[in-house]
């Protein structure tokens, strides 16, 4: 099978008769530059010399099935939190960071309820860029996103890679609890519980959208969503329902409608949440763990009825050994050979993993 | 028990802000010892949250809203405590390690820690090994606590060990680590005294290392 055929069993559900047709996706923002010997600085702010440090790193371990649809730069902006950038505000080979502080008030709810959410989300975007930016700039940031990720699209098709998405963006949950810092939302929650729910209301068919029209003019019909402020870590599976879950399902079904596969990004514990993604259809969702949720439940939650991604623990592709990431990757594998399962990395491979690592996880499914 | 003090406990494990500043303003009333409000009242409540959140009964929101209702209560009880000459359990100079900017897993643990009635000195994100050092010897600390979500910084916390070590007082000071990639097998590696998967289990560690 190819990339494209195993990306679609694996939505399917579909058991895999050869543990080379299992999908593989380590996730590669910042590692690549580490491999390539090129600087954070270079990568970050040129997808260009990352498509570069791309190429030299397949080289290295093997082309995998799934990758960003974004550099580095792009999936910053798509975060949509302040950036610490290297080169700038931090060393030329450090990691970026995310800077999180409030920049929204209590009466920004309501502005987004009265006068829209898009217009208020693009607002604060201008505010935080380096240096900030205005309305018609930003209009360019987004088409220079665009244009990135084609560019990310022909050389990953070119190699017979699938991006992971055609475009991504945070759900309105995540987001204004990033936007307005994760304490003063928490208060929020409780203070205000109809005007954060009533902007959430507002929000979310905007983004829904916005990732619609974008992805009008993409071939990688599938989106991601990043969605890192609704596990259990972050808040109650009660908050997560009242709150999060209606806006993620309606998400992910008007998407599903559209004939979109929806990856949610779940970084953290989402074992007491998991039992949500029940109620949406079958082979609509993909959902990538990063090694917190214990993913044996969470497959036993999910099998036949969604896909998962996982979940190569950071720490263990950074001071493990190619040994110790096989026999986990094993483990995986099997849980894979069922169908609707991706091996990879829990969220990002950390700028610390050692090569050997990656090529054991990789080697997994290929050697 | 006197009732004010059982009310205040109950109203804040339930976060109500508002009703713990009203019944400690009511035990203070009452004339009630601002050390037996905090020791009999607040604590206990913040004691009940933790065991809480440690077995999963309650989620970070929760705890967050309690603390608040804690920090309510005791801005009270503050300049009363410090005209009785009241003191703490101990100290601890917390911060998250030079090189890595996130802070909720951290500022979660110190609110922890407060609840215990631990005094807590916070250095704030990059923190360099010297700084955590620098800031036991200045606040005399029993505890330094570090925390990193990155496994690129997790590195310098041996660093920590190791300033701790050159400056002549690991001796007197424990040293506890956290951190989302941070593990059990990590800690033993770096000689580091503690180390806990959530804040919760931190601020019960350091009570235990602070009272034994």
């Amino acid at each position: 099978m190819n990339s494209f055929e195993k990306i679609q069993h694996c939505f399917e559900l579909t058991p895999v008769a050869r543990r080379q047709d299992i999908p593989v996706y380590p996730m590669m923002l910042l590692y690549p530059g580490k491999v390539a010997g090129m600087t954070q600085k270079e990568i970050i702010s040129d997808t260009d010399k990352w498509l570069q440090a791309l190429d030299i790193t397949f080289q290295k371990v093997g082309y995998p099935d799934l990758c960003q649809g974004n550099g580095p730069e792009d999936v910053i902006f798509l975060m949509g939190l302040e950036a610490l950038r290297p080169g700038f505000e931090l060393g030329e080979d450090e990691s970026y960071q995310f800077k999180e502080s409030c920049h929204m008030e209590v009466e920004d709810y309501q502005d987004i309820i009265d006068h829209g959410y898009m217009q208020w989300y693009n607002r604060y975007l201008c505010t935080i860029q380096h240096p900030p930016m205005t309305g018609p700039e930003m209009g360019q940031r987004w088409m220079q996103v665009g244009m990135n990720a084609a560019k990310v699209g022909q050389y990953l098709g070119s190699h017979g890679v699938c991006p992971i998405h055609g475009t991504a963006s945070g759900t309105p949950f995540d987001t204004l609890s990033m936007v307005r810092s994760f304490q003063e939302f928490i208060f929020d929650l409780y203070d205000e519980p109809d005007l954060v729910k009533a902007a959430i209301n507002k929000g979310t068919p905007e983004v829904l959208g916005n990732i619609l029209g974008t992805l009008e003019h993409s071939p990688v019909k599938r989106a991601s969503l990043y969605a890192m402020r609704s596990d259990a870590n972050s808040i109650s599976p009660e908050i997560f329902e009242e709150f999060s879950w209606p806006s993620l399902k309606e998400l992910i079904l008007g998407l599903h409608g559209a004939g979109v596969q929806v990856v949610v990004h779940a970084d953290g514990n989402w074992l007491p949440m998991l039992p949500k993604f029940l109620e949406v259809p079958k082979g609509s969702v993909m959902i990538e763990l990063d090694g917190v949720t214990d993913i044996h439940a969470a497959h036993e939650i999910l099998k036949g009825w969604q896909a998962i991604r996982g979940d190569v623990p950071a720490t263990l592709m950074a001071f493990g050994t190619p040994d110790e990431v096989s026999a986990y990757c094993a483990d995986l594998v099997e849980m894979a050979m069922g169908g609707g399962f991706v091996v990879g990395s829990g969220c990002e491979i950390p700028l610390n993993c050692k090569l050997e690592n990656l090529k054991a996880l990789m080697d997994s499914v290929r050697a | 028990m006197s009732e004010v003090l059982k009310q205040i406990g109950e109203a804040l494990e339930k976060g109500k802000r508002k009703l713990v500043v009203q019944y400690v303003q009511q035990a203070i009333d009452e004339g009630i010892p601002p050390q037996q409000i905090l020791t009999e009242g607040l604590l206990p409540g913040m004691d009940r949250v933790g065991v809480k959140f440690r077995d999963n009964e309650i989620f970070v929101p929760e705890v967050l809203v309690a603390a608040r209702a804690m920090n309510a209560g005791a801005e009270l009880l503050k300049p009363l405590l410090a005209e009785a000459g009241a003191t703490s359990v101990g100290k601890i100079v917390l911060g998250t390690v030079k090189g890595d900017l996130h802070d909720i897993g951290k500022n979660l643990v110190k609110m922890m820690m407060e609840g215990k009635g631990i005094e807590v000195f916070d250095l704030g994100v990059d923190v360099s090994p010297e700084a955590f050092v620098q800031g036991a010897i200045e606040h005399d600390a029993d505890l330094i606590g570090c925390s990193a979500l990155l496994t690129t910084t997790m590195p310098v916390m041996g660093e920590v060990v190791k300033a701790a070590e050159a400056a002549g007082i690991r001796d007197k000071v424990k040293i506890m680590i956290g951190g989302a990639p941070v593990t059990k097998e990590f800690c033993e590696s770096i000689g580091a005294d503690a180390y806990t998967d959530d804040a919760a289990s931190a601020a019960i560690k350091a009570y235990e290392l602070l009272t034994t």
